[in-house]
């Protein structure tokens, strides 16, 4: 809502410095989102001297003037008869350029042939109440080319001001004036409003009939006669305009202008196209139209509650005007109507329909239905009657249904209650004096009566931030939490996110946050487990339809993204929930998601590079796992997810339960044009279960004091037998070489010593294929280390386990030794 | 003679001077001291002087002598010395680069929510992760916000096709917390992605991140919530922050406040606060009657931009390498 608050003074008892005024927004808790100092913002408004006017053609709307808007430099403008300008008056210009405080910009523009420099602009065009004639005219030659504010200075402000919607009240002046004079300590100024009495000639009546007073627990109208329809004068226009609205013809101008005083929309039909002289609030019916304010047409379908006379429909109830019965120049008879309507109803009709206004915005928070007849009701039929304005005449008594009268309710207080909550003490005195500046009243014991125009006022806490809102937030002390001590903790979760973080980012990865909402085909990629994709009904656009299933289609297109960019080395990675609907439940899987590529290390500028490739990768997630605790992982080739190379592919396991997926990237079938140049690596691990599978604090298994025994065999064995297989093989040949070793005697002591080696570690150190063993094999040097924890073991014996090792993986596997 | 003895000794300590090296100087040192040096040389002329010119000269030699060796081993300890310490052909460029290995990078807005976090875990808050994919109940309804209410005009929601909510707001989680960990006391957090359909500009993207944050006891009071903030405001911006508080509303806290902090000379926005309601309190199966508390929730997209001066929030979402490195 836009006001001026030159206008909101209008409504305060007491003056005030400007800057004082626009605190008090603040502190009251009206959020102002913008505010424009006029006699800053309207600097550029130059005082221009008329030197000669002459009439556009035959268009006897139009004058061309020429202005002197700076000593000897004229410019032409083309003005309309809006306002009367005369030879020989100083009048606000906006040359072409200049920003108007509305956002509107001045431009050339071409009138009948005649090009048009700027503007001679009226009060409510530059955001200004109009204290007199709508136009501000200077007689003395030397305010030429002065700003506007430095010939005419003025204290008024534009302030946008965000009405938070538990407040209705504040959607209009009143109640915006009544909130700022609590918190400056002054007086609302109600403007005058009184009861009419009908005059004697009642020769109208009209009959009233809600369907159902749920919907509508208030209809008021009144018949107008001898109606003057034309413009509205230069201060109730400004004063509109200020607000941003248009200037229509004074009868809606009345009506609008009251609806920004009081916060009431108020209607005004033109009475002799009702038939009747009976009003209806009821619902559409299913075979009916209703031709709108703007046109559009609305019909039984969503069965909105509209206004009717006794044969058809006249208005979109609490929404828009109906076409046929709009207040027109011609009109001489006018119906005003104020009521109020349910919210929720109101809410309803305009979603359904599509149709916002300045109108339903207020009805669909709430409206007061007290202040709707002894305030705005009232205040509008005053206005109609004003000679300046449509003079009009009462011609019917006012026609009141209020079936059941909303009473202020009630709240007994303890300021006992309000010290606790707000942490400070607040005596009785204090609420009496906050809350009765905001026009509540209270008895001796501390019960409130809470005026009907505060809809929010449903729970006591709302009077307690009333009061601490009124005494100032800043003055309630903070204090030190004196309450029972919780413990602080991350989720196991969490910390595992954060362990695996470090790991990464350690080992050169970039952490990347991309959108969990994507298109269908990155979303669906890389999906490891099955279920229902989750997409979104109402999608602000085609990039963002599917919640994702996996991190790495996103993580891909942050390489593609990287590698337009020049880059040639990739390591990103994200730690994101992927989403899957089975059946009603929704399986939020928190996952690790990685992208890697490029040289293995960037910055080795004096050693030859190498690049990532799938055993490199797989190195990096078998660090990873170490790092957090994870153990007993297995490696298998089955199963790619959609994306992956399937001769370069991983399923990750823990037991039986997979966890992950770790493979090449396979660009075409995904058809990604290939940016990167370099073969990309996905992988991807469950956080999830990593969680559950992780050991617990690692336990400490002793330091063996003994020499470690360390041999590499060599062996050669046919080409498609599995790293995997050797080493499990291995490792059983080397527990049956233990029970069969036979221990040679010590030279330290003569009783035998019992042994029990123990395997520590086996790595292949060297693959070999080629020519010179042939094409079906291949030969593996692979590093044995062990040792017995009590007794080294002599050179003797440990030839012993490697025989029979050998000797075993020749058996099972044909291995030859080399 | 004897001007022609200093000559000697001059010319052997010249010598000894321009010695660079131990080799040069073991040279000098043959030339004068030598078997077939020029000492020798003059002892040569002993013989054929009288006892008493013998007894003179040899003094003289010995003088000559002693000069010349202790200039000899002055200078070679000088070289040893230098040899130890001294430059040396070899020694390599300290200046080059270090060969190092990749380096990564957290993202400003982790680090930002790890901050906040870790500060909050230190104030004795739990850290819990809650669903994204919401039902209405626990985003609105649950928060006082039935579907009638204006209010739900703030958030504009996505709904996925089975008529799930994606959470508008990380405050989804406060009745859900209420309901896990039964009766107060009560601190607990949570943090993550949030969904509203607005448009993309320099401020706004339709997936973002907040922490929110709830406390219920039997007095957690609004100064209380003022302390907590003052806290969290000070760790993360220095001992002598300014907040200010500002009144304003949230269906489900009252009284509500929104929190400015003081940066660079601005008033910026950086919270939303207040006392939970107690439709909210009852909603989480707490006795709105017995218990008490606040809630605050925060953007952490602004948080991270104020912290680390980001002026465009897709800035983030892009994840260029270039804007990656220099976090």
């Amino acid at each position: 809502m836009r006001i001026n608050t030159g206008w909101l003074r209008d409504y305060l008892s007491e003056d005030c410095k400007e800057s004082e005024l626009l605190d008090a927004f603040m502190t009251v808790g009206l959020e102002v989102e913008e505010e424009h100092d006029l006699s800053q913002v309207l600097e550029p408004i130059k005082v221009g001297f008329i030197r000669e006017k002459k009439p556009v053609g035959d268009a006897d709307h139009l004058f061309e003037c020429l202005v002197e808007i700076e000593k000897g430099k004229l410019v032409t403008i083309v003005c309309a008869t809006a306002h009367p300008v005369e030879i020989g008056w100083g009048v606000p210009v906006a040359v072409a350029g200049t920003k108007l405080p509305s956002g509107a910009l001045i431009s050339e523009g071409k009138f009948k042939g005649i090009r048009s420099e700027g503007m001679i602009c009226l009060d409510g065009e530059l955001g200004l109440i109009a204290k007199s004639s709508g136009l501000q005219v200077f007689k003395d030659e030397a305010t030429l080319g002065a700003s506007l504010p430095a010939a005419s200075p003025f204290q008024e402000s534009l302030v946008e001001v965000s009405v938070l919607p538990n407040r209705p009240d504040c959607l209009g002046m009143i109640g915006i004036a009544r909130e700022v004079a609590a918190v400056l300590d002054m007086q609302l100024k109600y403007p005058s409003a009184r009861v009419i009495q009908p005059a004697a000639n009642q020769s109208e009546s009209v009959a009233v009939e809600i369907d159902d007073t749920s919907l509508c627990s208030r209809y008021a109208c009144q018949v107008f006669n001898g109606v003057q329809v034309r413009s509205s004068p230069h201060w109730l226009q400004s004063r509109l305009q200020t607000a941003g609205l248009r200037p229509i013809n004074n009868v809606v101008d009345i009506t609008n202008f009251v609806m920004l005083e009081w916060g009431q929309p108020l209607h005004a039909f033109d009475f002799d196209s009702l038939k009747g002289n009976r009003i209806e609030v009821r619902r559409i019916r299913k075979d009916e139209k209703l031709k709108l304010l703007d046109e559009s047409e609305v019909d039984g379908a969503q069965q909105p509650l509209v206004i009717a006379d006794a044969e058809k429909p006249i208005a979109l109830a609490g929404i828009m005007g109906g076409w046929d019965s709009q207040t027109t120049e011609s009109s001489k008879r006018i119906l005003l109507e104020a009521a109020c309507f349910d919210p929720v109803c109101i809410r309803t009709s305009s979603r359904k329909l599509r149709i916002s206004t300045d109108s339903s915005y207020r009805f669909e928070r709430g409206t007061d239905p007290n202040d709707m007849l002894s305030g705005a009701f009232n205040r509008a039929a005053e206005l109609l009657q004003n000679t300046e304005l449509a003079q009009a005449q009462p011609a019917s008594a006012i026609t009141d249904s209020y079936p059941s009268v909303r009473e202020r309710t009630t709240f007994a207080l303890d300021s006992g209650r309000f010290s606790k909550l707000l942490g400070t003490e607040i005596s009785d005195e204090q609420i009496k004096e906050c809350l009765s500046k905001l026009e509540m009243t209270h008895d001796d014991n501390l019960t409130i009566s809470v005026p009907t125009w505060r809809v929010d006022v449903n729970n006591e806490v709302v009077l307690a931030e009333d009061v601490a809102r009124l005494l100032r937030y800043d003055s309630i002390v903070m204090k030190p939490m004196v309450a029972t001590t919780t413990k602080g903790r991350v989720s196991e979760t969490d910390g595992l996110r954060t362990s695996v973080a470090i790991f990464l980012t350690s080992n050169g990865f970039l952490e990347c946050r991309t959108p969990p909402l994507t298109t269908e085909q990155v979303a669906l990629s890389f999906s490891q487990w099955p279920g229902d994709s989750i997409q979104v009904q109402n999608p602000i656009s085609k990039e963002m339809t599917t919640l994702r299933q996996s991190l790495v289609g996103s993580l891909i297109e942050v390489a593609e993204r990287n590698a337009r960019r020049g880059a040639s080395s990739f390591r990103f990675f994200e730690i994101d929930r992927t989403f899957r609907q089975n059946a009603e439940l929704i399986d939020e899987r928190w996952m690790i998601g990685g992208v890697l590529g490029g040289p293995v290390n960037d910055s080795a500028w004096i050693a030859a590079e190498k690049e990532i490739d799938f055993l490199r990768a797989k190195g990096l997630v078998e660090n990873l796992f170490a790092h957090i605790s994870v153990d007993a992982i297995s490696y298998e080739s089955d199963s790619p997810a959609k994306g992956y190379l399937a001769e370069e592919f991983a399923a990750i396991k823990h037991g039986d339960q997979r966890i992950g997926a770790l493979g090449r990237i396979d660009l075409n079938a995904l058809g990604i044009k290939d940016r990167a140049r370099v073969p990309l690596y996905g992988f991807e691990l469950d956080l999830s279960a990593l969680v559950q599978v992780k050991s617990p604090a690692r336990m400490f298994s002793g330091l063996a004091r003994t020499q470690v025994i360390a041999r590499d065999i060599s062996i050669q064995v046919p080409i498609d037998l599995r790293y995997a297989e050797i080493e499990a093989s291995l490792e059983n040949a080397f527990s049956s070489a233990v029970a069969n070793l036979q221990v040679e005697p010590r030279k330290e002591s003569d009783a035998p010593v019992e042994l029990n080696p123990k395997l520590e570690s086996v790595i292949c150190v060297d693959t070999f294929t080629g020519e010179s063993i042939g094409a079906d094999a291949m030969s593996l040097t692979i590093r044995m280390m062990f040792r017995d924890e009590a007794h080294t073991l002599t050179s003797g014996e440990a030839q012993q386990l490697m025989d029979y090792v050998v000797k075993q993986l020749h058996t099972e596997h044909g291995a030859i030794q080399r | 003679m004897s001007d022609n003895n200093d000559a000697l000794v001059e010319a052997a300590m010249e010598s000894i001077a321009a010695a660079q090296t131990l080799s040069e100087l073991d040279e000098v040192r043959v030339q004068y001291l030598g078997k077939k040096g020029k000492l020798k040389s003059l002892q040569a002329q002993l013989k054929s002087l009288s006892p008493e010119e013998k007894r003179e000269f040899g003094k003289t030699l010995n003088t000559i002598k002693q000069s010349i060796q202790t200039g000899l081993t002055e200078k070679k300890s000088q070289l040893e010395e230098s040899e130890k310490s001294g430059p040396d052909i070899e020694a390599i460029d300290v200046t080059l680069p270090g060969v190092r290995a990749l380096s990564g990078h957290r993202h400003p807005l982790m680090t930002t929510m790890e901050e906040v976090k870790s500060i909050l875990i230190g104030l004795g808050f739990r850290y819990d992760d809650y669903p994204e994919v919401e039902t209405e109940f626990f985003n609105f309804d649950a928060l006082n916000t039935p579907d009638w209410h204006p209010a739900r005009d703030m958030h504009d929601s996505f709904y996925t096709t089975k008529g799930n909510v994606l959470r508008t707001h990380t405050s989804a989680f406060q009745t859900r917390a209420m309901k896990n960990f039964g009766p107060p006391p009560l601190r607990s957090m949570t943090s993550g992605r949030c969904y509203r359909r607005d448009e993309i500009d320099a401020s706004h993207f339709p997936i973002f991140h907040q922490l929110d944050v709830i406390a219920i006891d039997e007095n957690i009071s609004f100064a209380d919530l003022k302390w907590v903030l003052y806290q969290l405001a000070s760790a993360l911006f220095g001992d002598d922050v300014q907040l200010r508080f500002r009144p304003s509303y949230f269906p489900f806290t009252t009284p509500s406040a929104e929190v400015d902090v003081m940066f660079n000379g601005k008033w910026l926005e950086i919270l939303g606060a207040g006392m939970i309601r107690p439709e909210v309190l009852e909603a989480g199966g707490v006795d709105s009657e017995k218990w008490q508390g606040f809630a605050f929730g925060l953007g952490l997209d602004r948080m991270a931009m104020i912290r680390h001066g980001i002026t465009d929030i897709r800035l983030m979402y892009e994840n260029e390498e270039a804007f990656l490195r220099q976090f």
